[in-house]
């Protein structure tokens, strides 16, 4: 049972205040909203560049920003205006800031949500709720939709707090089975809904997106990524595989919405490393999966497959990215995922028909699955293009996107048993091997081939952004948040945050000044032997041009 | 012989691949077939040195490619040039393939000269998998690097490019691995390869007597020591060192290979030390002495201890570690079977059965909260396993075991959800066993993994007792409910965990 004493939002004040750069604690908080978010907010937000209120910026997915201060020639300007210290949670950070007005919304790995003065990184107020952890504490951000702010918690709860106080609005348990199933994505408000996805893939649930009533916590639909019995594809699966099959829905979405379309990428299936228990294609796991959600009920429009009957847990991780992009010299609607197995895809958007594949990765037994005796495959299961995904310029017609080269030795048991609350995998997480590289690939979307890359000295999982003046932001485990030369990959300005990042970068606009924030902590499990100790631990660090 | 004629020219891509496929077959061959050679000595000070200049020569190829990858389109010489060096760095000047670039000549013999060398001369010893294997790739990445050079675009450069600084990198390898996968770094961090000339040479089972010097058994090196006394030393290599003890006043720097101790020296690495361990540095871990002076080890040796040799006849030590540790406890992977009522191998050991006799197991078995929970190991484990749990687990779990990245593993909050879930202490068993730690699941030997069950125990107050927790999976452990009911006072009150010294 989870304490209500844990689910209270801290004033100003009371909680550990981190301001560094410079000194802000003493200050009075100023009002957390300004004024209520709107759907034309989202609609419009590719057009206004003073705020971030999508996890990815806009529906699309591409976190690629109109800058109009920021730019090659200054970048190098570019210094420390505030960084916030997130107290009590030494884990690590992988939320994308939300800024509305003059308010960033960040969140913690164990759910704790900071409000913070946008321009000063003051501490507004703090929502702590530390749930029990079932698998891993990771998350990726909040919601913002009127005046509410929403999260998705690691023990299966969807809250709403007053965007303006941190009050607690309502707190329900929504997730099916609790026992193994969670949230770490974060929540999607689209047309007087929120959409989320469970997170479950390795512990034995079933994946499902769920479009839940804001008001309330109600469910309006939900979609399942494994079909049931009767439906389309539920063939792909032998026995009853199919209820612990996986899929989850981890990372991102992208919506078009003059289509009414949602993206979405589905997880590996289960159990994670044992292939025998579940022949089949094992749909839509490692799918690309484009739904109608203009009515009651969603409706598969197509899908796409990357890696049918996966046995290495290599799924799409990469939230989809929308972009019209030319390709073969033809403009299009694109999407594009990156998948785990070191996979770089372009779909047309229309029909998911592949348009490209690239290899960005180190790839190696791709067609060998787990043995009880062990063998060896690359990337590794935290390698490969991971959950953050990446970008589209379309000045350049290029997509950027970092890649990790690690191996793994996989083991297969002989059979998997499920155990509520542990993992469901028929084997062992890789041990890692080999390379602990990462790369930044800057893809020439008209032919699928790099048209430079940047090699890093550890895994690449930064995301990228992408700006109207030419440059690429992306953040290293080193901690070294970078900026380069989208035409040729120079490295034209680097700030080190002091810890690894693994979050994507956010702009906004605030007072006339331009800012970049990126979040940055500890890196959990994906330390890797040739990492550095570098650990200032969790942090958001914001940069402005001649100190903002 | 000259291995120089096996190194294929340039090809197609689809040449190129199958030179990489069979460079990883090579590895993988190594990995499975190697064994250890009781009689291996250490290796003579010129292999060391060679060791060490192919290794200069492996780096400065990768930062000649390095550069080239960060410079951008500044034209197609740059590249080329780069590609060529890189190439000179590795094959030497007296090799065919050797192109004077920008006036530069060469200053050493190149790595992969150095490297056939060395796999001529490496017979049965510990270092030749993965002198071998770092050998292969190096074929394969000049074969990548020749592609390059006749790159027509900047496209096809970084390709070839790209490729050949990855298996470049795999050539390097770790110096935290044995086997194939350490590449040139785990040859000089794990065995006799890394004694310099002269160096002082120790029995690698005993703890020395002397600094500096270099623990050595059956070739592999265990440990380096260095004397504790305020002055500084250089390492010879880097050590890849996971786990430092004190002995005395010598600074001891544990190498991987102090995983195969059980093994080459008949004992685990021993618990006992702990009042020695003045630190257990988490895995990855920058060496963590670095700095000073003083390379050249004295000359003389400790006599090898009786354990040795016969501990030394088990070929396991090359095998690949993640082979190793799965080959080396098989029951982990059965765990539940045990629980539903399958296998009765658990009841062959000793000290499983020491637990089904237990009358306090069996008490276990009540989910009244009310009940005490049984005694299941021995203070002396728990202690043992605080220390292995704090270098391999901390960095996920929390010092405090209240979880971190990971979930909780002791206190109020664990234990609720084992309750909620239904967790018996085998399911604990299994996890740590099989699929810990994340990176590196089944590296921890068979004891290991008990002592970290004993530790987890004792940290969610359960009662110690004089019986070891087993280090096989046990029917009586399957039936064993975790629960809440504290046998001793949480010292957390809020955390509900127990401290264990």
């Amino acid at each position: 049972m989870i304490s209500n004493l844990r689910r209270v939002p801290l004033k100003a004040g009371k909680a550990a205040l981190a301001v560094a750069g410079i000194s802000l604690i003493g200050a009075l908080p100023t009002t957390a909203m300004s004024k209520p978010v709107q759907n034309e907010d989202y609609m419009q937000a590719a057009q206004n560049n003073s705020y971030w209120v999508l996890p990815a910026r806009t529906y699309s997915g591409n976190r690629y920003v109109k800058t109009d201060q920021i730019d090659r020639d200054n970048v190098d300007q570019l210094k420390k205006v505030w960084t916030f210290k997130i107290p009590d949670d030494d884990a690590p950070v992988e939320s994308v800031p939300i800024v509305w007005g003059n308010t960033m919304f960040v969140t913690s790995a164990h759910d704790h949500i900071y409000a913070l003065d946008a321009k000063t990184g003051e501490l507004k107020w703090e929502f702590k709720d530390d749930p029990h952890v079932v698998a891993f504490a990771r998350n990726r951000g909040v919601a913002l939709m009127g005046r509410d702010v929403y999260i998705g918690t690691l023990d299966g709860h969807l809250i709403a707090l007053d965007a303006e106080t941190g009050d607690k609005v309502w707190d329900k348990q929504v997730v099916h089975d609790p026992s193994n199933s969670f949230y770490t994505m974060a929540p999607v408000p689209y047309k007087d809904m929120l959409l989320l996805g469970v997170s479950n893939g390795d512990w034995g649930g079933l994946g499902y997106i769920t479009a839940f009533n804001p008001k309330n916590g109600d469910r309006i639909w939900e979609w399942k990524t494994v079909p049931g019995p009767g439906e389309p594809g539920h063939d792909t699966w032998t026995g009853d595989s199919w209820k612990r099959g996986g899929a989850s829905v981890w990372s991102g979405v992208a919506i078009d919405p003059k289509t009414d379309t949602l993206y979405m990428s589905c997880g590996n299936p289960q159990p994670d490393f044992l292939g025998t228990v579940r022949k089949g294609k094992n749909l839509y796991s490692d799918s690309v999966v484009a739904l109608d959600i203009s009515g009651s009920k969603p409706q598969v429009k197509w899908y796409h497959q990357f890696i049918p009957h996966d046995t290495h847990d290599w799924d799409p991780a990469m939230p989809p990215v929308l972009f019209d992009g030319k390709i073969d010299g033809q403009q299009k609607p694109l999407v594009a995922v990156g998948d785990k197995g070191g996979n770089f895809w372009i779909l047309d958007a229309k029909d998911g028909k592949l348009m490209d594949h690239t290899v960005v990765s180190y790839q190696k037994g791709h067609d060998t699955e787990p043995s009880a005796n062990g063998n060896y495959a690359c990337p590794n299961t935290n390698g490969g293009v991971e959950f953050n995904g990446g970008a589209y310029d379309p000045n350049t017609n290029t997509f950027f996107v970092p890649s990790s080269n690690q191996c793994g030795y996989w083991t297969a048991k002989d059979r998997a048993v499920y155990i509520a609350g542990q993992f469901y995998l028929g084997g062992a997480f890789p041990k890692l091997v080999g390379p602990n590289t990462g790369w930044f690939n800057a893809i020439d979307v008209n032919s699928g081939v790099f048209k430079w890359r940047h090699h890093f000295d550890t895994p690449a999982n930064g995301s990228a952004l992408v700006t109207s003046t030419g440059l690429v932001f992306t953040g290293e485990l080193s901690g070294n948040l970078d900026a380069f030369d989208t035409r040729n990959g120079k490295l034209l300005w680097q700030y080190d945050t002091g810890s690894p990042i693994a979050a994507p970068a956010a702009a906004y606009k605030l007072g006339g000044t331009e800012y970049i924030a990126v979040a940055s902590g500890p890196a959990g499990f994906v330390k890797s032997p040739k990492m550095s100790d570098q650990d200032a631990g969790p942090m958001i660090s914001v940069v402005a041009a001649q100190g903002g | 012989m000259t291995r120089q004629g096996h190194d294929n020219g340039p090809g197609r891509r689809n040449g190129v691949r199958t030179v990489i496929r069979g460079a990883m077959i090579v590895m993988l061959a190594y990995a499975g077939a190697a064994a250890v050679d009781t009689a291996a000595a250490p290796s003579a000070g010129d292999d060391h040195q060679s060791a060490s200049a192919a290794m200069s020569a492996l780096q400065t190829a990768i930062g000649d490619i390095d550069r080239a990858e960060r410079l951008g389109t500044e034209g197609p010489d740059t590249y080329r040039d780069a590609a060529q060096s890189a190439i000179n760095d590795l094959v030497g000047p007296n090799d065919d393939r050797y192109r004077n670039v920008g006036g530069k000549t060469a200053t050493d013999a190149g790595a992969l000269p150095r490297l056939n060398a060395l796999s001529d001369r490496s017979g049965k010893s510990p270092w030749a998998a993965p002198i071998s294997a770092a050998r292969v790739n190096v074929i394969a990445a000049v074969t990548q690097l020749t592609e390059a050079l006749h790159s027509s675009d900047l496209d096809h450069f970084q390709l070839h490019a790209s490729d050949a600084l990855e298996l470049l990198e795999m050539a390097v390898g770790r110096s935290t691995e044995i086997g194939p996968l350490g590449g040139l770094s785990g040859a000089l961090a794990t065995t006799g390869l890394g004694v310099p000339v002269h160096g002082r040479v120790t029995n690698g089972c005993s703890l020395p007597k002397v600094a500096p010097a270099s623990g050595v058994v059956d070739g592999y090196l265990m440990y380096v020591a260095l004397p504790a006394n305020g002055k500084s030393a250089t390492l010879p290599q880097a050590l890849g060192t996971t786990f430092v003890s004190r002995n005395g006043d010598i600074l001891v720097l544990h190498t991987a290979a102090r995983k195969l101790e059980s093994k080459l020296c008949g004992r685990q690495p021993d618990p006992r030390s702990k009042a020695r361990q003045m630190a257990a540095v988490h895995a990855g871990a920058a060496d963590p002495v670095h700095a000073g002076s003083d390379p050249q080890h004295g000359a003389s040796a400790d006599p090898p201890s009786s354990g040795t040799k016969e501990a030394a006849s088990d070929p396991a030590s090359n095998d690949p570690p993640g082979k190793q540790s799965s080959s080396s406890d098989p029951s982990a992977s059965s765990g539940k079977q045990a629980s539903s009522g399958g296998s009765s191998s658990g009841s062959k050991d000793s000290s499983s059965s020491s637990v089904s006799d237990s009358a306090d197991a069996g008490n276990a078995s009540s989910k009244d909260s009310g009940s005490t929970p049984p005694a299941l190991y021995t203070e002396k484990q728990a202690s043992a396993g605080r220390q292995i749990f704090r270098s391999k687990c901390v960095a996920c779990h929390g010092k405090n075991l209240q979880g971190k990245s990971a979930p909780s593993v002791a206190g109020d909050d664990f234990l609720s959800a084992a309750q909620r879930n239904g967790w018996s202490v085998d399911d604990l068993r299994s996890i740590v066993a099989y699929n810990m730690p994340f990176n590196e699941p089944g590296s921890l030997s068979k004891k290991q993994a008990a002592d970290v069950i004993a530790y987890l125990l004792a940290s969610n107050c359960y009662p110690a007792g004089d019986k070891p927790f087993p280090e096989k999976e046990t029917k009586v452990l399957g039936k064993t409910k975790l629960t809440n009911a504290k046998a001793n006072k949480p010292s957390d009150a809020k955390l509900g965990t127990c401290n264990v010294n």
